[in-house]
């Protein structure tokens, strides 16, 4: 069996947190993410869904060599990424690219839009110079930009449009895997539309698997096909679209659905109302045992008060995997 | 295509665009820069400034040129003369060609002169020093000192100081601490001793190796001048370093070299030119302050500094020589506050987001 | 009981680029109890209406060209700095967006709400504190006491919200305009702060104008709704009767353009063509015509009104104080939003 595209194995990557003493050596160390383990197949897109600070950001950092972990691999067809060195990871970097949140600080402002697209190309030495330009110009098409426009700057455009150059920028290499993060938070909801259906369509032409980090679930719904579940830097549940949807177990992703807007008044009103309490733990100060214990209302249900002293380990279940003891006890 | 590059398995057919990228090669949006400059020129304040600047440039580079008279020519024994009208004929007298070393050019430029205007000059408009020396023409051929050791010394500060710290920016970590704990160091030293030392050392070299003791003096206040520099190019490095825009261009694979002048150099450069701007009356001052302890410019060269010191040598409890430090200090003045006024508009100008002050929707 | 209404507001800003109309006809009827949304994306002038109310708007560079605010009968344009003074955080609260940046870093929370009852109602610092004390019980904070001295750093993005809407609530105000108050906030807390402003609402009779660019976001909290485009409304309507059948193309196409968290990807978001027109440009006849599907002829000649007139049969005032400012409002309601989908869908917590 041929290996996952994309497979993060057992990443941990911690941050230093406070101030250092003298020697340079940080006083606490923050686990951004710990032991996380994730596939991503070819052409597939996964939705990676947590509230902020649960370090899906990092995930993505971590999986395109910004942050170094601390323990754990980045895989791309089965080779880790960290071991590679020169021209090797120079064609790695080129299969995986990302997609930022913010349009307004992902662009060189200093720089045209046109010229944004080229540099990827003449980083990596593809196609000659004038070529480069020719097909700068064919990407800013492809993603719905009017090409004449590719000399301005990026002040002169809209944030909706400058996501779009990024876009373009990131397509230019040709990557297999595109990751996505908060790629339309920052944008308006009609123009959040317009870069969703983009991505879907560029999906379905080039064969991209989408690794989608969002903290939206409505969206999430709408455009991928498996979704991981991130709590305080841990998997707490990974399940295809439907299954996780419809029938969630863990009781965070219960909770996570239960506090998502419907947009729809007459469906609110028939819904149950759960009870949410508290809210996410500080890394300075984090929970023993299973990091979602103090809201969890489940824990009462768990003997012996092992919630709060053991963490669960990610299980799978052949239908999804699941880090859980209530789960495994019912 | 380089050897080893990757190759492209996407089929999008160029050829729709050769015809667009023609027409795209002739029209160019506006950068930042040019916008910059039509602020600037809109900006009514600012743009006052800049032409003020750019006249007082203008003269002193004409300086030898203009029909002043000598500015070093004495005429000891007579009692220094207040600003005369120009039609009045008293302090009067023929040009005398009398000049320090000048270089070959301005010696052309002087010969210029005297073909155009022969033995005229202008009379003692701002009136004469205590050596009967006139003062309009030391003021002008002063600004050439001043103006010229103001701009090196910031430029050279600026050399050091982008170089330092934007390597202190980009490396980061331990070297980045040691450099900016030297740089804090240094802050505490105080300035005139610093100066006085290193002419001291440097004057030595002066000897040996032929330098004019104006460049020594000058690699001193710019050698001092780079401090605050460093930290602002330093701290503009930084923010930079981590903004979406290197951070993609590092996902691309793009060396550390081609960030610091793809990407790095040009985005401090606005804030390293409205700082430049910045430095210059502050150099000025500095320059002015050391001549005047006779530390700096030496006679018979001027500077404005000197002039001060003319106007105190002058100063006798029966007689008030007014227009002996009114000038100077209005020309000193005048231009310090244009270079302050060009930095500010310069800062306004550079910044993207001026255009709908406080305004959101 | 209308406790506060807006006629007419008209808001101009005079920038270096030229006039900018930032809110161009707007309109509010807001009755005691109730919470009313408005909606609107960005550049869509609610935040600038909302803030107008309260006379917060700078002038220059603003300037308010017509309109009346009227809270409980008096004029606030035309009321003098003293009495606006009286009203804010009296009669009228406000609680914005981002509470990290509302709360002053340097001061504890006690110190800051007590300054609300300090000046308002003239009460001493240890009176004050006592006041402070028992709101911060109310909006759900443990220890009430203790809270009081710590520093909003020491506060949860959550906590801060609920230290702010405290805050909002202390004097008892008719109004409270919430300016995207959650936007900042994880959804787990969003709903808990949706909650506490509902509690609260219910107890103090509070009024509430619920300012906000989230749809989805808006239908759990409001009864009436009102959406905004290019600085003026242009649909008014009860929220079911919106979301069911909206009446004005804008709003037909941001409900198609909203993912839906009950439904799978099968059908497509529909997105709204084009862009909002800039601010600095005036326009002729309708704002939206430029991307409007429903476009006919007179839409880009005349502007369509929100209000009712009696002069042709289209300007028809509709059932139950629906207004929407559209010439083709018949046509937008014949379309189908919601093709059937459940809400049994979703997961449900056992």
């Amino acid at each position: 069996m041929s290996p996952p595209l994309l497979e993060l194995r057992k990443l941990s990557v911690h941050f230093a947190l406070g101030p250092r003493s003298w020697t340079g050596k940080p006083r606490t160390m923050v686990h951004a993410v710990d032991d996380l383990s994730l596939t991503l197949e070819r052409g597939e897109s996964l939705g990676l869904v947590g509230e902020s600070g649960c370090g899906k950001s990092t995930v993505a950092r971590a999986i395109q060599g910004l942050v170094k972990p601390v323990s754990g691999a980045v895989l791309l067809d089965g080779v880790e990424l960290g071991k590679l060195r020169g021209r090797a990871a120079r064609e790695a970097r080129r299969r995986v690219q990302m997609l930022h949140q913010d349009p307004y600080s992902s662009l060189d402002p200093r720089r045209t839009a046109l010229e944004s697209v080229v540099e990827p190309l003449s980083i990596q030495g593809m196609f000659k110079p004038r070529e480069r330009r020719l097909r700068a110009l064919v990407l800013l098409e492809l993603v719905g930009l009017d090409p004449a426009q590719a000399t301005r700057f990026p002040h002169e455009f809209s944030g909706g449009q400058r996501q779009r150059i990024a876009l373009a920028r990131a397509l230019a290499l040709e990557p297999e895997v595109l990751l996505l993060d908060e790629p339309t938070s920052a944008l308006d909801v009609s123009v959040q539309a317009q870069v969703i259906e983009l991505l879907s369509d560029l999906q379905r032409r080039f064969g991209l698997a989408y690794l989608f980090i969002s903290h939206d679930l409505a969206l999430v719904r709408h455009l991928c096909t498996r979704v991981c579940v991130m709590y305080f830097g841990r998997l707490v549940e990974c399940a295809p679209r439907d299954e996780l949807f419809v029938t969630p177990r863990h009781p965070y992703t219960q909770m996570l659905l239960a506090c998502a807007p419907l947009a729809d008044p007459e469906f609110e009103r028939a819904r149950e109302q759960a009870s949410i309490t508290g809210e996410a733990p500080s890394s300075s100060n984090p929970p023993s045992g299973c990091s979602f214990h103090p809201r969890c209302p489940r824990k009462m249900n768990v003997p012996g008060n092992r919630c709060a002293r053991e963490r669960p380990e990610l299980h799978n279940d052949g239908v999804r995997e699941r880090a859980c003891f209530w789960i495994e006890q019912t | 295509m380089s050897k080893g590059a990757p190759q492209s398995r996407w089929n999008l057919p160029a050829a729709p665009m050769e015809a667009l990228l023609e027409r795209l090669k002739k029209k160019r949006s506006q950068g930042l820069w040019s916008i910059a400059w039509q602020r600037l020129r809109k900006d009514r304040t600012t743009w006052f400034a800049f032409v003020f600047l750019l006249c007082v440039g203008g003269l002193s580079l004409l300086a030898p040129v203009l029909p002043l008279p000598s500015p070093i020519a004495m005429h000891i024994g007579k009692e220094p003369l207040p600003p005369q009208v120009p039609w009045s004929a008293e302090g009067r007298a023929q040009f005398e060609p009398q000049y320090w070393t000048l270089s070959s050019l301005d010696k052309r430029l002087v010969g210029l002169r005297q073909l155009a205007f022969k033995q005229w000059q202008t009379g003692p408009y701002l009136g004469t020093d205590s050596k009967g020396r006139d003062l309009l023409s030391r003021l002008v051929w002063g600004s050439r000192t001043s103006l010229f050791v103001a701009l090196a010394a910031a430029l050279t500060s600026l050399v050091i100081g982008v170089l330092y710290g934007g390597f202190a920016g980009l490396v980061g970590g331990p070297v980045d601490r040691i450099m900016m704990r030297i740089v804090d160091a240094l802050y505490a030293l105080p300035f005139t001793f610093v100066v006085i030392f290193a002419l001291g050392l440097l004057g030595s070299l002066h000897s040996v190796a032929g330098i004019g003791r104006e460049a020594v003096f000058f690699i001193a206040i710019g050698a001092l001048y780079w401090l605050t520099m460093a930290r602002v190019v330093r701290g503009q490095v930084l923010s930079l370093k981590r903004s979406e825009f290197v951070l993609a261009a590092r996902a691309q694979g793009a060396g550390p070299l081609r960030i610091l002048f793809t990407h790095v150099v040009p985005n401090v450069l606005s804030v390293v030119v409205v700082y430049l701007t910045l430095t210059i009356p502050s150099v000025m001052l500095s320059e002015a302050f050391l001549s005047f302890l006779g530390l700096g410019v030496e006679p018979p060269k001027v500077s404005w500094g000197l002039l001060a010191v003319d106007a105190l040598e002058a100063a006798s409890p029966l007689n008030v020589y007014w227009w002996l430090i009114l000038f100077p200090a209005l020309a000193i003045g005048c231009v310090l506050l244009a270079l302050n006024m060009l930095g500010d508009g310069l800062r306004d100008a550079l910044d993207p987001h001026s255009d709908r002050r406080g305004v959101q929707t | 009981m209308k406790v506060l209404e807006v006629r007419s507001l008209r808001v101009r800003f005079d920038t270096p680029a030229g006039p900018l109309q930032a809110v161009d006809e707007f309109s509010l009827e807001l009755e005691a109890g109730e919470t009313v949304a408005l909606v609107g994306e960005s550049g869509s002038g609610k935040s600038v209406a909302s803030q107008a109310i309260l006379g917060l708007i700078p002038r220059p560079p603003g300037v308010i060209e017509t309109g009346e605010v009227l809270l409980s009968g008096e004029n606030l344009l035309s009321a003098s700095p003293e009495r606006l003074r009286q009203i804010r955080g009296r009669e009228i609260a406000i609680v914005f967006q981002d509470p990290t940046a509302s709360l002053h870093p340097l001061l504890p929370i006690g110190l800051q709400m007590s300054e609300v009852l300090e000046v308002h109602e003239g009460l001493s610092r240890r009176a004050a504190r006592v006041r402070c004390a028992k709101a911060l019980g109310e909006v759900g904070l443990s220890d009430p006491e203790k809270r009081l001295d710590s520093y909003p750093h020491e506060l949860s993005g959550g906590m801060r919200q609920r230290v702010l809407i405290a805050m909002a609530l202390l004097c008892n105000p008719k109004v409270l305009i919430a300016d995207e108050p959650t936007t900042a906030l994880d959804s787990t807390v969003q709903v808990q702060i949706l909650e506490l402003l509902r509690k609260l609402q219910h107890e103090h009779g509070t009024a509430i104008l619920f300012v906000s660019h989230d749809l989805g976001l808006v239908a759990r909290v409001a009864k009436r709704v009102q959406v905004m485009y290019a600085g003026r409304v242009v649909e008014i309507a009860d929220a079911e009767e919106l979301y069911a059948r909206p009446m004005h193309p804008y709003t037909l196409g941001l409900l198609q353009s909203v993912p839906k968290l009950s439904r799978s990807g099968e059908v497509r978001l529909e997105s709204i063509p084009g862009a909002p027109p800039d601010p600095l440009q005036h326009v002729v006849g309708c704002a939206f015509a430029p991307r409007c599907s429903f476009v006919v002829d007179q839409c880009t000649k005349h502007r369509p009104p929100l209000a009712a007139t009696a002069r042709s049969v289209l300007d028809v005032v509709l059932v139950g104080g629906r207004r929407s400012a559209c010439f083709e409002r018949e046509r937008v309601g014949r379309t189908v939003t919601k093709p059937g989908a459940l809400p049994g869908d979703l997961g449900r917590m056992r």
